[in-house]
């Protein structure tokens, strides 16, 4: 089968997953057909027509799993948060629409992503400009604690999600050019070897930045994300262990530093150990997360007959937007959630894959980055509410609540393509 | 760059499968570990909301309703109702979204909601979604018994309990005041509210049964247990002769052991036993010593938990702050304990325990009030088999001690009550409460062919008078008895 009608074809079987969701959904609660499963329907072909055209017409040779993965993700998503909050359900789908638009335009507009290497000081700047963005006195907005947020008139956003894109393209775009300096060793401190400080400093300075922002910000899952980021990167361009271990130990380093600096990260690894004893207070929303995925069991208790309303997060977080993993774990059970972590791992392979076959080194490290945030960050946040870490506040990709993150992810998606398009041989 | 790629990789790769371990770790493996703790029953409301949705099964006694579910036009779909209010009260327990539940509708939680007993079906109604039906829970107790004990004691404070001795089944367990669990467990959350600070506030502490959650010196009931004692481990005879004494003075204690209405007392065990003299077996108690006369106790259930299916009262020769405390005791102490003052406390459950006793040849019987648990269709898919441990005493012994008995009641302390018939044996008991000028407790503990009754009426009694056990709380023990023998013969 050639890879677009495979595309297709997978984009409409997602559709009608999504659908027959929907409709589940009613028939739980309403006992009833859902009223807008017709307009649904119709919504669902007009999306999958519109980036299958754009696939086809702008990377035609492109790998043919991404979009529907990213597409079943963001469709069952959508769904599930229209069952947890009915409200939230049209801002979702307003802003998938926005996710294909940016997603086509990111085809229509990089039509080599070599074009991009250019702009790498540039992309720096921007990158941490729009994290330092939230910090601004007039615009900037604290939701539960962690400042990220920036309004425009009626328009949140949440500039640390696009940031992490930008900033994924400005390391892939830097260490694409100083790979080879950078590998040869010309300092030594004690039993590392590391590059001449003027290669390095660059690095370091929008590495240090970033991380001070974010902790500044009091945004852990970020904090993370962005040096997972750095060190699968440095480490892929320069081939050499010593970085990432050197990456590791500041991480591991940064983690004592700031659970003994920030109270709010003592509280957060205190619920994660033992959320029990803290059943009132800190504990409850990863106590309660837990119930929500024991209830579910091995098939769950069917879309719409849990009660995921239960988690009753607080403070700032919310269901749709921090325990969707968890709604869908009650009402799905084990196969749901194994549904889900699987598709993300299929992503995570298609995306190094992409990685693997890139011809240039930009690209190369570009695709391993930007399948590094979209893993690590589904992974945070799946083992953050099934207490296997301690829960961060990020997002699902693609299935969460959230513009900012679903507009990021849908670009993120988009470069994919494109440099799978280029390096497709026929 | 293509080696570091695999690796990175690997790495991820690595991180899902942990992930998807744990996941089937939180959600199937250790499920039901996660969601049984006492943290999750108290928190996860999901646990109770689940519950209501479900059809609990009734509690029925005797083919009459004690409680049962049903539908409503809340959130909560079903409501609990207890037809026969406080008759059942103390035993049922209560189903309360406030309040939780308690006795009957708790320890049989279970077999009410219909996870218990495990069918191989429940999977398949899981799957499709089909809400499980409750389980029936059949009371082994008499409604028309436990109505004879209500108005037996009528507005006399106190308790009644009446059980088979062969089987541990529990007849009657009677307790006033009692209370009604109907209020508790309505969806009006205000009048459950109300109906909850009433109880509690109530100083005759409804929700607190007399007669299996109460303790009271047994008085002169307890001489039953120091005979037993003397018998079986004090090498003495019903013939064995005890000096006569008006008063008897103990090491270290200004007031003298004296004998009911200032008489004197004295001759044989069996003579003793009788008239219940207080000095004869105060001699008896320093003769044993606290070992024989503690071994003996706990052969008949004391000083361990009673056994009772639902929550009960333990009974022990030596209560500190209201538990069992360390059995070792000064000798004045022990000739007090030995007819049932000092520190003795037990429930009438206990002394129905060791009437039942000398009735069945010296078994203790393990006592319950649930008989059966019936599927929806009538099916029994569980019975509680009796249980029981002995014997307390050789055979010898169990002929003298229920020969006494019988002559208690003939002769004895007990003819006042007046019981026609055979085989019918009993012990009157009078016990002080400690406060001086307060109206004593009295008893009447008694056995006839398949029944066995301890009665005990609060502050019922005259010091002066060893015979008000038998004239008050006698009739009621009696009421109960003959109640047992008309409807046994039909």
């Amino acid at each position: 089968m050639k890879p677009r009608s495979a595309e297709l074809s997978l984009l409409i079987l997602a559709g009608i997953i999504a659908l027959a969701a929907f409709a589940l959904v009613s028939f739980a609660r309403e006992a009833a057909v859902p009223p807008g499963i017709a307009a649904h329907a119709a919504l669902f072909a007009a999306g999958i027509a519109v980036v299958h055209v754009a696939v086809r017409r702008f990377a035609p040779r492109a790998d043919p799993l991404l979009l529907p993965i990213a597409m079943l993700l963001a469709a069952f998503g959508y769904v599930m948060i229209r069952r947890l909050d009915p409200a939230l359900g049209g801002p979702q789908l307003a802003w998938i629409g926005t996710g294909i638009a940016a997603f086509t335009a990111t085809l229509a507009l990089v039509r080599d992503h070599r074009s991009l290497e250019r702009f790498r000081y540039s992309l720096m700047l921007l990158g941490i400009a729009l994290l330092l963005l939230p910090l601004a006195p007039s615009i900037g907005r604290s939701v539960g604690g962690a400042r990220l947020w920036v309004r425009v008139g009626t328009l949140n956003f949440q500039p640390a999600e696009l940031a992490k894109v930008i900033l994924a393209t400005f390391l892939a775009g830097y260490l694409a050019q100083k790979r080879e300096v950078m590998t040869i060793a010309s300092m030594r401190i004690g039993p590392l070897e590391l590059p001449a400080p003027r290669h390095f400093g660059p690095l370091i300075l929008a590495w240090g930045l970033s991380l001070a922002l974010i902790v500044w910000e009091r945004d852990l899952g970020s904090s993370v994300l962005f040096f997972a980021l750095f060190v699968v990167t440095l480490y892929v361009a320069t081939a050499r262990a010593s970085y990432a271990g050197t990456g590791l130990a500041l991480f591991a380093g940064g983690v004592w530093f700031t659970y003994h600096a920030f109270g709010h990260v003592q509280t957060r690894i205190a619920a994660w150990l033992d959320p029990w004893s803290r059943i009132e207070g800190a504990g409850f929303q990863i106590g309660q997360s837990v119930w929500a995925l024991a209830t579910g069991g091995i098939s769950g208790t069917g879309l719409g007959r849990g009660h995921p309303g239960l988690i009753q997060p607080g403070r700032g977080a919310t269901i749709p937007t921090d325990f969707i993993f968890s709604a869908i774990g009650e009402e799905l059970g084990l196969l749901g959630t194994t549904a889900i972590a699987l598709l993300f791992g299929l992503l995570v392979a298609r995306g190094l894959r992409i990685a693997l076959r890139s011809r240039d080194a930009f690209g190369t490290l570009l695709a391993t980055g930007l399948t590094t945030i979209v893993g690590i960050q589904a992974l945070l946040i799946m083992a953050g509410v099934s207490r296997l870490v301690p829960l961060t506040g990020i997002t699902l990709p693609f299935v969460a609540y959230g513009g900012s993150s679903l507009l990021t992810n849908f670009v993120l998606v988009g470069l994919l393509i494109r440099m799978s398009d280029a390096e497709a041989v026929d | 760059m293509n080696r570091s790629i695999r690796r990175v990789a690997l790495a991820l790769g690595l991180a899902f499968a942990a992930l998807l371990a744990n996941l089937n770790l939180v959600q199937v493996s250790r499920s039901s570990q996660i969601l049984g703790t006492e943290t999750a029953k108290e928190w996860n409301r999901r646990r109770i909301i689940n519950e209501y949705s479900t059809e609990r099964g009734t509690i029925v006694a005797g083919g009459e309703v004690v409680a049962e579910s049903r539908t409503t036009r809340d959130a909560l779909k079903y409501v609990r109702r207890y037809p026969l209010g406080d008759l059942f009260g103390q035993i049922s327990g209560y189903y309360s979204f406030r309040y939780g539940a308690w006795m009957v509708e708790s320890k049989y939680n279970g077999y009410l909601t219909g996870d218990e007993p495990s069918k191989p079906s429940d999977l398949l109604d899981d799957f499709l979604g089909r809400p499980r039906r409750g389980n029936t829970v059949v009371l082994t107790i008499d409604p028309e018994l436990q109505r004879i004990a209500r108005a037996a004691l009528g507005r006399q404070r106190g308790g009644v309990a009446a059980i088979d001795p062969e089987t541990g089944e529990v007849l009657a367990l009677w307790g006033n005041p009692s209370y009604d669990p109907g209020p508790l467990s309505t969806h009006d959350f205000a009048r459950a509210d109300r109906a909850w600070s009433r109880l509690n506030a109530d100083p005759a502490k409804p929700l607190l049964s007399r007669a299996f959650r109460e303790h009271y010196p047994p008085g002169s009931t307890f001489k039953i247990i120091t005979a037993a004692a003397a018998l079986e481990l004090g090498k003495m005879t019903p013939a064995t002769r005890l000096p006569f004494d008006r008063a008897l003075h103990l090491p270290g204690q200004s007031k003298p052991v004296r004998n009911f209405g200032g008489s004197t007392c004295g001759g044989s065990v069996r003579r003793a036993l009788l008239v219940s003299c207080n000095t004869a077996f105060a001699r008896i108690g320093l003769r044993l010593g606290w070992k024989k006369l503690y071994d003996m106790a706990t052969r008949f259930g004391l000083n361990r938990e009673s056994g009772l299916d639902i929550p009960a009262a333990p009974s022990c020769l030596r209560t500190i702050a209201g538990e069992c405390s360390d059995p070792s005791m000064p000798k004045a102490e022990v000739a007090k304990s030995a007819f049932g003052q000092q520190n003795v406390r037990v429930t009438p459950l206990q002394m129905a325990l060791v009437a039942a006793a000398v009735q069945n040849g010296g078994y203790l019987v393990r006592p319950h009030v649930v008989r059966e648990v019936q599927d929806y269709s009538g099916f029994v898919v569980r019975r509680f088999a009796p249980a029981r441990e002995g014997p307390v005493y050789s055979r010898k012994v169990a002929k003298w001690l229920r020969e006494m008995m019988i002559d208690v009641v003939r002769f004895g302390t007990g003819r006042v009550v007046g019981f026609r018939g055979r085989g019918i044996g009993g012990k009157t008991g009078t016990a002080q409460t400690g406060v001086e000028g307060e109206a004593p407790h009295v008893w009447f503990v008694a056995f006839a062919p398949g029944i066995a009754v301890a009665v005990v009426v609060e502050h019922g009694g005259d010091l002066r008078s060893e015979a008000t056990g038998g004239k008050v709380a006698g009739p009621i023990a009696r009421k109960v008895i003959e109640a047992f023998q008309r409807t046994a013969v039909r």
